[in-house]
């Protein structure tokens, strides 16, 4: 079960890297947006569409990962300090 | 250019950022002579001025300057630096709360310190520190190219062009000094708030502005008209392209001053959750990096850039649009904006890397050091760094100020074996991880200086047999094969790190 959610976050990372380093299939000026060429607008679409997968994958991961710095309060986890 | 309602509220939000900075040094009060209270704000940041603080870090005059001049220069190539600050946030999802919860564990404050406990030595942890402190000079040498710039724009007029661009490097820099020493990271953050909204609205702006006067069909009928690919990549441009974009990516989350504001969050999911939406800041790049052809469809605009000497004109591509386009109230605010927007970074980086010496070579030198002079030491090298920052400025002509930062970014590629391997595995030997970081730093800069012809520096691309690549990427490449072939050979000769047990039983 955790298994399948690591995969799920896994394929939502490597969504946009994918969809960029596939170059060829955006290297072209047509179709325009408002007069934007192509190469352009399909990179800055993919901003709020990695963002929007990255977060999905973020709510997931946070979900299965333990608690493992329960106190958010500073100074319930002061690290011991290892260099004196 | 500049006129009197433009420079009043230039100065006026100027004031009101100078006060933000010094109220931030009084805002959740902490002891400020802690190192850890200055440098990473106490630790205590959410997700709202995490991403803020983090946005920060990450838009820069890079952002406002370099990549809009680089583009206007150069064309489509340098683009890259769009998919560039898409990705890297997957990769910083996965690193960052893994380091997070380790340094929490055992009190690191830098990479260092991590690197100085799981290979167990100091020779590394002083190497990464140095690699760190020194790619952080190139960056912070691009932000006062871009404070200089817009004060360039606002002068413009008023003098001789030679005079202007001196006189305002010099006061770029004392104010950045002046401005780091008072407040440290708490004060930069507050900044932050009032740049984002500055620079936002003055995007958006423009972007309307050249939508309405038919802006990017004139802009494309005039851009294609000239020698440089803006549109399209050549097809021989490929590899460029991604190495450039992915390796910037993996450099991003290696700069000491990212690593902190990763830390100053308040816990590792928190982390995770702003890297995940630091993607939408983005738009404002991939919008301000179109400035660099929009700038074609804008004849008054180009006129004014093309006013000034072809070492600085790309810098003068945003100012140029936004003092052109947009009403004097709005073009100050705009310009405040992206001068803040060089300053506070600039402060984050200097800051960043004054705490790296302060506590991993000064520290080193003088072990008995009190937390209060580990502070002092700090300060004082805040400003140090920022001298030597300077001499950057005159390595490389304004208008390819980018490569500032892709020099940096081969130089901290660098520490990615010890820092990033150093998450997955312990089984790296620390000599093999040494002399691959040696062989990084060498090879990276040596390559740096021939594919400039020993000249001025205009690219970080180099020749190979598959067309121009990132030289961070063959540095980094060379610096894994010293590092695996060095871990064999201390594997088959049975050499261990000898890291004490209990310190690998806590991690």
């Amino acid at each position: 079960m955790v298994k399948a959610v690591y995969v799920a976050i896994a394929i939502l990372l490597f969504i946009p890297l994918i969809a960029l380093l596939a170059i060829p299939t955006y290297n072209s000026v047509n179709p325009t947006l408002g007069g934007v060429a192509f190469f352009y607008w399909y990179q800055i679409l993919w901003m709020p569409l990695g963002a929007l997968l990255y977060y999905i994958a973020s709510v997931l991961w946070n979900r299965t990962e333990k608690d493992s710095a329960p106190g958010n309060k500073p100074a319930a986890r002061r690290g011991r300090r290892t260099r004196r | 250019m500049i006129d009197i309602v433009s420079g009043i509220v230039f100065v006026l939000l100027f004031i009101v950022f100078v006060i933000l900075g010094f109220y931030g040094s009084r805002w959740r009060r902490g002891d400020l002579s802690k190192l850890k209270e200055w440098g990473l704000a106490g630790s205590r940041l959410g997700t709202f001025l995490g991403w803020f603080l983090l946005g920060a870090d990450i838009y820069t005059a890079y952002t406002f300057i370099a990549v809009p001049s680089s583009l206007f220069a150069k064309g489509a190539i340098y683009f890259f630096a769009a998919p560039y600050v898409i990705i890297t946030y997957a990769f910083a999802m996965w690193a960052m709360p893994k380091f997070w919860n380790i340094a929490n564990r055992r009190g690191y404050l830098t990479v260092a310190d991590f690197v100085r406990e799981i290979f167990n030595s100091r020779l590394l942890a002083v190497s990464v520190a140095l690699v760190g402190i020194v790619a952080e000079l190139p960056y912070i040498a691009l932000q006062i190219v871009g404070m200089q710039a817009v004060l360039v724009a606002m002068l413009h007029g008023v003098g001789t062009t030679t005079t202007i661009i001196e006189l305002s490097l010099i006061v770029s820099f004392i104010i950045l000094a002046a401005f780091t020493w008072t407040s440290g990271l708490r004060g930069a953050t507050l900044g932050a708030l009032l740049k984002d909204a500055l620079i936002l609205v003055s995007v958006i702006a423009v972007v309307v502005a050249v939508l309405m006067i038919g802006g990017f069909h004139s802009a494309y009928v005039a851009a294609s008209a000239t020698s440089i690919h803006y549109f399209q990549l050549p097809s021989g441009l490929y590899n460029a392209y991604w190495s450039l974009f992915v390796f910037s990516a993996l450099a991003l989350y290696l700069y000491p001053h990212v690593v902190n504001g990763s830390l100053a969050q308040k816990n590792p999911k928190t982390v995770r959750t702003t890297a995940s939406l630091l993607p939408l800041y983005s738009i404002g790049l991939g919008l301000l990096a179109m400035f660099g052809f929009m700038i074609y469809g804008v004849p008054a605009a180009m006129q004014y850039v093309k006013s000034f000497p072809a070492s600085i004109q790309g810098t003068q591509v945003v100012p140029g649009l936004i003092l052109t386009l947009l009403p004097n109230w709005l073009a100050g605010a705009a310009m405040l904006g992206i001068f803040i927007g060089g300053l506070v970074p600039a402060a984050i980086m200097a800051i960043a890397a004054a705490n790296l010496f302060s506590r991993n070579i000064a520290k080193e030198l003088k072990p008995n050091i009190t937390p209060k002079g580990e502070t002092k030491v700090a300060q004082v090298f805040a400003v140090v760094f920022k001298f030597l920052a300077l001499g950057f400025v005159f390595i490389i002509p304004a208008t390819y100020a980018i490569q500032l930062q892709l020099f940096g970014g081969i130089l901290i590629l660098q520490i990615l074996p010890s820092f990033v391997f150093g998450l997955i595995t312990r089984n790296l030997n620390r000599r093999a991880l040494f002399l691959g970081l040696l062989a990084g730093v060498v090879s990276g800069m040596y390559i740096m200086l021939a594919a400039n012809d020993y000249a001025t520096w205009t690219t970080t691309l180099v020749s190979t047999g598959l067309g121009p690549v990132f030289i961070g990427m063959i540095a980094l490449a060379i610096n894994i094969v010293v590092v695996v072939v060095g871990t064999l050979i201390a594997n088959a000769m049975k050499v261990t790190n000898q890291v004490p047990k209990a310190v690998l039983d806590s991690i």
